[in-house]
């Protein structure tokens, strides 16, 4: 199913408490959830998820700002703020983020430039090296 | 006489009191130049056949001399058509009026003269035009947008597909009718009060999407207004049209307002332009 893309730049997409979407959302604008989002969600804005706010989604965002509970894996460009009353249930990927105290999150975290992983070889060969040393 | 125009009269200005406005707006009109050949809307005269017989006649603009009522019977029409439509409100509702710089009275010839032509956006719900909005009152009806997401209250609410409107929240940008967008605003019914000292937060704002294109989907036959007109239907497809209609408008055009509409009427009968 092919995304929709809704609103032009300058006119923020607003998901009021009490609204619920069904379905993949996507917009070219800011968007703000207060409300109940199943599906997909996804902005090349900046995207805030406020303290009421309930996503059972997968995020895709430039910027992302969280507040609420998200179940689904978040996936950001840019900048990632989480916010003390923020629940993320699934892994997150983005190049900065921010934590504040009280912030629940339970999935991978993965923060910058992801780099490779260190091999059983690699190990091998530096543990070696560091009782060489010694 | 100046063959270019023509003046769609309402009904109602055949009432005395408003004899004064008439003359007062015939007057003015003659000053401009622009009077014009006149015709009355009446109870067993079809707006459409009275409109059509002056476009026949190569007329270019038809003017609207009545309230917002007056130019909803109208305007509808007006995107199949290749003329411009003016209009000279001389009584309430005239929120319309208000969105788009136009006096009240005879002033509102001035706005005439000075002939600033705005291209305005129409939207489409079923078969029908409409200028303003499409309202449903306290409904659990959901907004289909694209066939990809849909939207709907809760706990039902109102909800409004806006092409020219007003706003709730002055925080909020007015819906445009130049954007070649909808604007669909869903105000969820507020929870039950739990706490006499619990108040509804003062800067609450309302979901506001801006879409193309979609559809009403209600389980049930739902009552809505389009123009402040009653309709009922169950699923019904909704999509705006760009630059539709040729409208003269002020110059200094309100960009933000109270909500447009006055409240539907109780009484409010089907029409249908069938």
């Amino acid at each position: 199913m092919s995304h929709f893309s809704s609103g032009d730049k300058a006119t923020a997409t607003i998901i009021a408490h009490g609204v619920r979407v069904e379905g993949n959302f996507s917009s070219q604008s800011d968007v703000l959830i207060e409300g109940e989002v199943e599906g997909n969600v996804s902005t090349t804005g900046m995207l805030t998820v406020g303290s009421q706010a309930r996503l059972k989604a997968d995020v895709t965002a430039e910027n992302a700002s969280i507040a609420g509970a998200v179940e689904g894996n978040l996936h950001i460009g840019s900048h990632l703020d989480i916010k003390a009353t923020a629940m993320l249930l699934g892994d997150v990927t983005c190049e900065t983020a921010t934590l504040e105290s009280g912030a629940t999150i339970n999935g991978k975290v993965i923060i910058g430039s992801a780099k490779a992983p260190v091999t059983r070889d690699q190990e091998i060969k530096i543990t070696k090296g560091q009782i060489n040393d010694n | 006489m100046n063959i270019n125009y023509a003046y769609l009269y309402d009904g109602f200005l055949s009432e005395r009191k408003y004899e004064r406005e008439v003359a007062a707006l015939e007057t003015k009109l003659n000053t401009y130049d622009l009077a014009g050949k006149i015709s009355r809307l009446a109870l067993f005269r079809e707006p459409k056949d009275l409109v059509m017989g002056m476009v026949n006649k190569r007329i270019s603009t038809i003017v609207v001399v009545g309230n917002d009522e007056t130019l909803f019977k109208i305007i509808g029409l007006m995107p199949e058509l290749n003329a411009t439509i003016g209009y000279i409100p001389l009584a309430k509702p005239s929120a319309v009026a208000d969105l788009l710089s136009i006096p009240i009275g005879s002033d509102a010839c001035d706005v005439l003269a000075a002939r600033f032509v705005e291209t305005l956006d129409m939207g489409l719900i079923g078969d029908q035009y409409f200028f303003t909005e499409v309202f449903l009152p306290n409904t659990r009806a959901g907004l289909n947008v694209e066939g990809q997401y849909q939207v709907s209250p809760v706990s039902g609410g109102s909800l409004s597909i806006r092409n020219l409107g007003g706003i709730k929240n002055p925080k909020q940008n007015q819906a445009d009718a130049k954007d070649g967008l909808l604007e669909a605003v869903v105000i969820p019914n507020e929870e039950k009060k739990r706490s006499l000292w619990r108040r509804r937060r003062a800067d609450k704002q309302d979901t506001r999407i801006m879409f193309s294109n979609g559809s009403l989907v209600s389980d049930k036959p739902i009552n809505f207004f389009v123009d402040n007109k009653l309709v009922s239907g169950q699923k019904i497809e909704v999509s705006i049209l760009p630059g539709s209609v040729r409208f003269i408008t002020g110059r200094g055009r309100v960009r933000k307002t109270e909500k447009v509409l006055p409240k539907p009427k109780k009484n409010a009968t089907l029409a249908s332009r069938e």
